[in-house]
């Protein structure tokens, strides 16, 4: 597991508002209280799972078929459930 | 006008404006590239442009060459050029064009003088009097309706769709909503998103122009052996990286353009007529300095370019503001580095405030800052070659 390299207190950047992932700054360990900033609040959830620097985690239950939203548009639709706070990528995403 | 909705700069008989009043200096062949370099270091305040080939070169490879010297000759940061070759019946190509377009064009061509330092000094002599000739041209005040904006992104990584690009695209928002014009380029990167640049094309024409870009590019990979080369995006180093999809790749790189309606889609080194200004695609391909060379054809004075690793190049034509959003690369000292907006990373500043860093950079550039690739002399022009790289 990296080191906290960058980000500081901060774990996650989410992009736009209507996003439903943020993006990790460092690799983010199960169970820890994440902090996700977008513009100039802070949003805070708990990991499940290992998600690493650079990949995303769920902000909130998304459902098998539902769209993944980032940037505040589509960019691929979930394959299976997922939970807030899960690792969002290739293993529950297709385009 | 108002403070943020003019520019001091250099008018152009053409009605174009320079942010800069450069004497360009431009090697029309391969073979007298080393002669052109000399000529550049004897002059100050000369810029130059060289290329590989030059000869021999047929069909649409030509035919590009033809409008990225004739583009970059017209670029309005340059006030005159002086044209470099093997021989006269090159030289008198270009130069004919150029004058009759009103700026001032000399021809040294090796073969008049059968001589590498007779001919050397003959493009000294001359470069030297265009740029006192022209050096007593002021800036006076113009609308930013004149300034054409590439934004540009190379040396990507992940911060580059989180912090340095949003911010770029919010800079790029910024100037349109002063009334100046931004450019995208590099149709590889924009392949997975051109669904979403059709949605916000001003209308069906555009819409069709920048899907054809896209479908044109496949199927010139397809010639070049590339099956499919949408397979082959996101990489196995994105998917390590964490990009899941090639939409999700697309976007991130679409997003340094800012969020206006596309106004039109013009081919690569085409002139980019800012009629109406706005946002606008130019189909080039996509390593750094061939889009930007297409930047340069195109008429932008300034290039906003995000890097996330670090990338060292510039056009040599185009003041170009290096930016990026990436705290490691910040402090293992990026030397050309005009924008460093790495605090979106670390929580501490918004992607609004980095866009806001960004476009007073860019206005102060405007107004004659000089950006550090511009001050190292490292820039590097590229012109493209059809089927050869995407």
């Amino acid at each position: 597991m990296a080191e906290k390299d960058f980000g500081g207190n901060l774990d996650a950047l989410m992009v736009d508002k209507k996003d439903n992932v943020a993006v990790c700054l460092h690799d983010v360990g199960n169970g820890t209280k994440a902090e996700v900033r977008l513009g100039k609040d802070n949003i805070s959830l708990t990991s499940k799972g290992d998600i690493p620097r650079g990949h995303k985690i769920a902000m909130r239950d998304i459902i098998k078929g539902e769209k993944i939203i980032k940037y505040g548009e589509v960019i691929g639709q979930a394959t299976l459930d997922i939970s807030k706070g899960q690792h969002v990528h290739v293993h529950n995403v297709t385009d | 006008m108002g403070k943020n909705e003019s520019f001091f700069g250099f008018e152009r008989d053409d009605g174009s404006a320079g942010v800069r009043n450069r004497v360009g200096i431009i090697s029309l062949m391969d073979n007298s590239n080393g002669l052109a370099l000399k000529i550049h270091n004897n002059v100050r305040e000369t810029d130059l442009v060289t290329d590989l080939f030059g000869r021999k070169m047929i069909g649409r490879n030509h035919e590009m060459r033809m409008k990225a010297i004739h583009g970059m000759a017209m670029n309005p940061n340059i006030c005159a050029v002086v044209l470099v070759s093997l021989h006269k019946p090159s030289t008198d190509a270009f130069a004919g064009p150029i004058a009759d377009a009103g700026k001032d064009v000399e021809c040294i061509a090796f073969q008049e003088y059968g001589s590498t330092f007779r001919t050397i000094e003959a493009g000294t002599v001359a470069a030297a009097k265009l740029v006192r000739k022209h050096s007593t041209q002021q800036r006076v005040e113009l609308p930013l309706s004149k300034l054409i904006f590439g934004s540009e992104c190379g040396g990507s990584d992940f911060s580059s769709g989180l912090s340095g690009n949003p911010a770029l695209g919010h800079a790029a928002d910024m100037l349109m909503d002063a009334g100046g014009t931004v450019v995208l380029s590099e149709t590889a990167e924009i392949m997975g998103a051109e669904h979403l640049l059709a949605e916000r094309s001003v209308n069906q024409s555009v819409a069709a122009a920048i899907v054809q870009s896209i479908a044109d590019m496949e199927e010139m990979s397809r010639m070049g052996g590339v099956e499919d080369i949408r397979k082959t995006n996101p990489s196995a180093d994105n998917i390590n990286g964490g990009l899941t999809t090639l939409a999700e790749k697309a976007l991130g790189a679409v997003k340094k353009a800012g969020t206006k309606t596309l106004q039109g889609v013009v081919d690569y080194c085409d002139p980019v007529v800012p009629n109406p200004p706005g946002f606008y695609f130019m189909s080039t391909p996509a390593p750094a300095c061939e889009s930007m060379t297409g930047f340069a054809a195109g008429g932008c004075q300034i290039i906003g370019f995000n890097t996330g690793l670090g990338q060292p190049s510039s056009h040599p034509f185009t003041p170009t503001i290096k930016v990026s959003g990436n705290p490691l690369t910040a402090e293992r000292g990026f030397d050309d580095l005009d924008v460093d907006v790495s605090d979106i990373m670390r929580g501490q500043m918004s992607i609004e405030e980095g866009g806001e860093k960004i476009f007073k950079e860019l206005m102060s550039v405007a107004n004659g800052r000089r950006t550090f690739t511009e001050l190292f002399d490292t820039g590097q022009s590229t012109i493209g070659v059809a089927g050869a790289s995407f």
